[in-house]
């Protein structure tokens, strides 16, 4: 039951500062650029962005995603009571831990000038919760296959 | 089943075990005292390396510049912030004749003002080999033959293309060399050869660049760097510049370390202010919970008496909780600091507006080291008087409390 509320909060924790994190607590270059949404929108049904969005902005897009997938896996942690659905679920968090750490590292990347905000902020930030959830969730794993032995052991 | 014998150890460990919550504050409480010394000593080691990196990266006594740009000058060591000042070359020919000049070197400044990804600048930076005795001497760090035209030398955090080069104005320059870190703004700038600085600018006036200056390399420089005599006085010669030149401001290298010095100065006594109050509030805490959960745990002392345990015994179990409780929160303290402290030094760094350099890390073990023993003898000397007053209780009066 600890184990199961623990790593839910941790996971919802750590997706929702992969999903924000880039935009809001360590916003990627450019971010709070005066476009609306609205403007965003009618660039994007006029075919073409008017001006290249930098790398960065796309690794946020991404990270966006990723981590609300990550957030909502940790919401069925806390639903979803079987320790052999849990084992699925954290490997699942794990191999998009892993994504979510590729992207602003090797799969879309960061500005490449150093001092940016994204290279000094968001590049580290992202690759340490993505490896947080990568830690937690291996950890979690072979917790609940060494529980689910013992079980059965005693069955 | 075989039964482990009852060592000081395992019955500390499973004190510990038996109240995770207990233990877990108590960890908490070492691991916040842990990572604010941790951190704050990383910080004040790496802003003093910064400034030792800064002095020693200057290299000028003094430097001159046109009228009113005196500050901004420390922009561009602090900061690599692009600037474009200039004044007649002929200003370097005028100041060699004064006495006490030992060595003067011109350097040229251009930024330009838009480049092909993102909105940052990268300073390129003009200087003169014959007279350079600034750059070069870094560049002997890391290469040994000199520079050529068309060639450029980085600072340590310009990132270079995936081949090694820089693209300017649609045309490719080889890296040569990229200087070692020095914490400062200069690790910001490109460096090349007059002629380069030449070609840069009629290629960027060929493709219609936004550049910062129109300005002829022969004719202009926007800094003179001057070396003196050991035998004269720094101040003295800058107050004779300036009432022999016109329209020039003179910076003594003395003034911005004194001024960084001093700003460093206030900034790291907030940084021990902080820490030491965290330190007596958390020792009280310590001492407080260790003295309340003794208080509780009469009985069970009492009865580890009764079944032999010598008051020694007694205090050695307090001793080594503590020593344990102290061990795994400085770890825990020391990751903790640690995920702000290296991964965000450069982020850091921006935003203090200082020279930044990281310590060595055999200064980093020996910081680790001092919070180690630190944690350890704030949880010792907290749990000690508990130890010891329980070690002296009656074991029949105890047992027999509250009857």
């Amino acid at each position: 039951m600890k184990n199961r509320i623990l790593t839910s909060i941790i996971l919802i924790i750590l997706g929702s500062l992969i999903a924000l994190g880039p935009i809001v607590i360590f916003p990627v270059c450019g971010i709070h650029a005066e476009e609306t949404e609205h403007e965003m929108a009618k660039e994007i049904q006029e075919g073409a962005m008017q001006q290249a969005k930098m790398k960065c902005f796309w690794t946020a897009r991404a990270e966006l995603g990723i981590g609300i997938l990550i957030a909502i896996l940790g919401v069925l942690h806390f639903i979803l009571k079987s320790e052999q659905l849990r084992i699925g679920l954290s490997i699942g968090a794990i191999l998009n831990g892993v994504l979510a750490l590729l992207i602003p590292n090797t799969l879309i990347g960061v500005c490449g000038k150093a001092g940016m905000m994204c290279r000094i902020g968001t590049l580290p930030a992202l690759t340490i919760f993505s490896s947080l959830v990568i830690i937690v969730c291996t950890v979690n794993v072979f917790y609940l296959y060494r529980l689910r032995k013992k079980d059965l052991m005693n069955a | 089943m075989i039964l482990k014998p009852l060592t000081t150890f395992r019955l500390s460990m499973n004190n510990l075990r038996q109240k995770p919550f207990r233990t877990a504050c108590l960890f908490a409480v070492v691991a916040i005292l842990t990572s604010v010394f941790f951190g704050g000593s990383i910080l004040t080691a790496s802003l003093e390396n910064g400034l030792y990196s800064l002095q020693s990266r200057l290299g000028a006594d003094i430097m001159v510049v046109p009228e009113g740009n005196d500050t901004n000058v420390e922009d561009i060591l602090i900061k690599a912030e692009p600037s474009n000042f200039y004044f007649s070359a002929n200003i370097a020919d005028e100041i060699k004749k004064i006495e006490g000049v030992d060595k003067v070197t011109a350097q040229f400044f251009m930024t330009p003002l838009s480049s092909a990804c993102c909105s940052i600048v990268i300073p390129i930076i003009a200087f003169d080999p014959e007279t350079d005795f600034l750059i070069q001497p870094w560049i002997t760090k890391v290469y040994n033959d000199p520079i050529k035209d068309g060639e450029m030398i980085t600072g340590s955090s310009v990132l270079p293309l995936e081949d090694n080069t820089l693209m300017f104005f649609n045309k490719s320059y080889p890296i040569i060399a990229n200087l070692k870190r020095t914490g400062t703004g200069l690790d910001g700038s490109v460096y090349v050869t007059k002629d380069t600085m030449k070609q840069l600018i009629i290629d960027a006036k060929e493709v219609g660049a936004d550049i910062s200056t129109d300005e002829n390399v022969e004719e202009s420089v926007s800094a003179i760097f001057i070396k003196i005599d050991p035998a004269y006085d720094s101040r003295l010669i800058a107050r004779e510049i300036k009432q022999k030149v016109p329209n020039v401001d003179t910076i003594v290298s003395q003034h911005i370390v004194s001024n960084i010095s001093n700003s460093l100065k206030v900034l790291e006594s907030y940084i021990h202010l902080i820490t030491a109050v965290v330190w007596i509030l958390g020792a009280l805490v310590i001492l407080i919970v260790f003295s309340v959960t003794l208080n509780e745990r009469k009985k069970e002392f009492a009865i580890f008496r009764i079944l032999g345990a010598t008051r020694k015994k007694l205090v050695a179990i307090v001793l080594t909780e503590s020593f344990l409780v102290s061990i795994v929160g400085e770890i825990i303290g020391i990751i903790l600091a640690s995920l702000v402290v290296f991964p965000f030094s450069d982020l850091i760094s921006s935003k203090l507006q200082l020279p930044y350099l990281q310590p060595q890390n055999s200064s980093i073990l020996a910081i680790i080291a001092l919070s180690l023993i630190l944690s350890i003898l704030v949880g010792i000397l907290a749990s000690i008087y508990g130890a010891l007053k329980i070690s002296k209780a009656e074991t029949y009066l105890t047992m027999r409390e509250g009857e």
